[in-house]
């Protein structure tokens, strides 16, 4: 519920001369929770409707509107007015977020700019290094493999990935 | 300098360039002999021989990882004869030319596991490089390559020996790439005799050289380095993180080779990780780089990684209209007719909607194998 409202039951509630007392006793609820709404606490729509009906209400301010109906659709204005002002908060914290969202990648683009144009270093090489080092037997084999290809100058031309050469020789030779 | 000094290194230009112009015209022709045909035209016209080294040298060196017998071949051709009449003031010169033969003929009987007579090869071509005095760089080459045959020999301590003897000179002679590949070398033959702290201490020593150098291009070769075994190793997220260091690197110095393998690197990462399309850019990079280099069979062979990944993405709307695509820069660069039908024969395959992966797999081959034959036909379709 949204701030008018408390202070709206609580100057009806006056103008009635009635006590936070006697309307709840009216109203069929506990003083307390009358007490939470006229603090702005966040109570039930079905209390709140309770209280309208006691107050003989047939208007509510409810997010930012002064909601007008007779009392058989009160109900239906007060829960529409609700979900469209839970909606309209929600939709207000995504365009918060999204711009946020807009400035955070903003900062994340120039952030992975500057790390590539920073690049690694001579350490993240000592780091690769380090960490070739301290591998467990098994994979001794396999990185021996990739420093060997590594030293080799390839040639530009990729090795085939679908079939070797061979292959293709042979399956020429079949035609 | 002298003018006899001068005099000779414009005799030296005039030589090599009158020796390349003859054998470019006519190195087609010869590639498509076979090799004792070859072999007798290279003995009937000596003179072709200096500059056929001069045009097969690049191509050989790439060519081994794939064709290693077809680079032995023809290295054993270009090394069998003397390169004709050189006057003697060019002897180093073409002792030089002789010895880069020599060399690349040791490294491919090596690639092919025929260490005794690779081993037999780089002592011809350190024999040669002694008699004449040479560019020390050329003699570290030769000597990272014998490391490696005597390392394969099971001579590991002269192995090791002889590439610390190396290294330095090519570090000193601003060698990055060729250096960090010595090292790398040197890091694999201690981590295979099972020196693992030494193998590593390697790669730290290289990067801190790097860092105390402030040399930018030593560490962007070692990070692509270190980025392929980080990329062997499963490590993907490691491997793009090197691999930016270096592309950023050889873009600024407008590196359009280097550029070009990291981005066939990331490729591999990106495949690695299942993403085809990531993968599709960096081959269409790698293809333009390459292009910018003028190796149109290099960036061809991009093209044919960048069809076959379109046809397994089901992008075939895509492969139908590659014929602008992918097949105008090769046109608008005038790579020749014979190379080109390869594309046509796909657009066709394509359009009949009968293109599969056996076509691509018959044009990568064509492709790889290209360089070492300039005039050959596009198997597949001779075959129709």
């Amino acid at each position: 519920m949204f701030e008018p409202l408390p202070a709206f039951i609580r100057l009806r509630r006056i103008q009635r001369n009635l006590t936070q007392d006697r309307l709840a006793r009216l109203a069929g609820v506990s003083r307390q929770q009358l007490a939470m709404l006229e603090e702005g606490k966040n109570v039930s729509l079905a209390f709140l409707l309770k209280v309208a009906k006691a107050l003989e209400v047939t208007e509510l301010p409810v997010a930012g509107l002064s909601l007008r109906a007779a009392p058989v659709d009160l109900v239906r204005t007060v829960h529409a007015a609700d979900v469209v002002a839970r909606l309209r908060q929600s939709a207000q914290q995504w365009a918060t977020a999204a711009g946020e969202l807009e400035e955070v990648s903003a900062s994340l683009d120039a952030l992975i700019d500057a790390a590539r144009a920073a690049g690694v270093s001579g350490r993240d090489i000592v780091r690769a290094a380090q960490h070739l080092e301290s591998l467990p037997a098994s994979e001794a084999h396999a990185a021996g493999e990739a420093l060997r290809s590594a030293a080799r100058s390839e040639p530009v031309a990729p090795a085939a990935r679908s079939k070797p050469v061979a292959a293709a020789a042979a399956r020429r030779q079949r035609r | 300098m002298s003018d006899d000094r001068v005099n000779n290194l414009t005799d030296l230009e005039r030589w090599l360039r009158g020796t390349r112009a003859e054998a470019e015209r006519v190195l087609a022709d010869l590639l498509d002999l076979p090799g004792p045909d070859l072999q007798r035209e290279l003995s009937r016209r000596p003179e072709l021989r200096a500059g056929a080294i001069q045009l097969l040298l690049p191509l050989l060196a790439e060519g081994r990882a794939i064709q290693p017998q077809r680079v032995c071949e023809l290295t054993a051709v270009l090394v069998a004869g003397t390169l004709g009449p050189v006057p003697s003031a060019l002897a180093p010169a073409a002792v030089s030319l002789h010895g880069k033969a020599w060399t690349e003929h040791a490294a491919a009987l090596s690639a092919l596991g025929r260490y005794t007579e690779a081993f037999e090869a780089i002592d011809a071509a350190l024999e040669l490089f002694r008699r004449e005095p040479q560019v020390p760089s050329q003699i570290a080459d030769a000597e990272v390559v014998q490391a490696e045959i005597l390392h394969a020999l099971g001579r590991r301590t002269e192995a090791l020996r002889t590439i610390r003897r190396a290294t330095p000179v090519l570090l000193q002679h601003g060698e990055a790439q060729r250096y960090a590949e010595a090292r790398m070398a040197e890091s694999w033959m201690l981590w295979d005799a099972g020196n693992r702290a030494a193998a590593t201490e390697v790669l730290k020593t290289v990067s801190d050289e790097a860092e105390v150098r402030g040399d930018r291009m030593l560490l962007a070769h070692m990070s692509n380095k270190i980025g392929v075994v980080e990329l062997r190793r499963g490590n993907i997220g490691s491997a793009v993180n090197f691999f930016d260091t270096a592309l950023n690197t050889f873009t600024e110095a407008e590196l359009t080779r280097e550029t070009a393998f990291v981005h066939r690197n990331y490729a591999e990462a990106f495949l690695a990780r299942k993403n085809e399309v990531r993968a599709l850019f960096e081959y269409y990079a790698m293809r333009d780089d390459l292009l910018a280099d003028g190796d149109l069979t290099g960036a061809a062979c991009a093209s044919v990684e960048i069809v076959d990944l379109l046809f397994l993405l089901g992008q075939h709307s895509e492969l139908l209209g590659f014929g602008t695509n992918l097949v105008a820069p090769f046109v608008r660069a005038n790579m020749p007719p014979n190379a080109l039908r390869p594309w046509t024969y796909l657009i066709e395959r394509a359009n009949a909607g009968e293109l599969t992966r056996d076509d691509i797999a018959d044009v990568r081959t064509y492709f790889q194998e290209l360089p070492l034959r300039p005039k050959a036909v596009f198997v597949a379709e001779a075959e129709r």
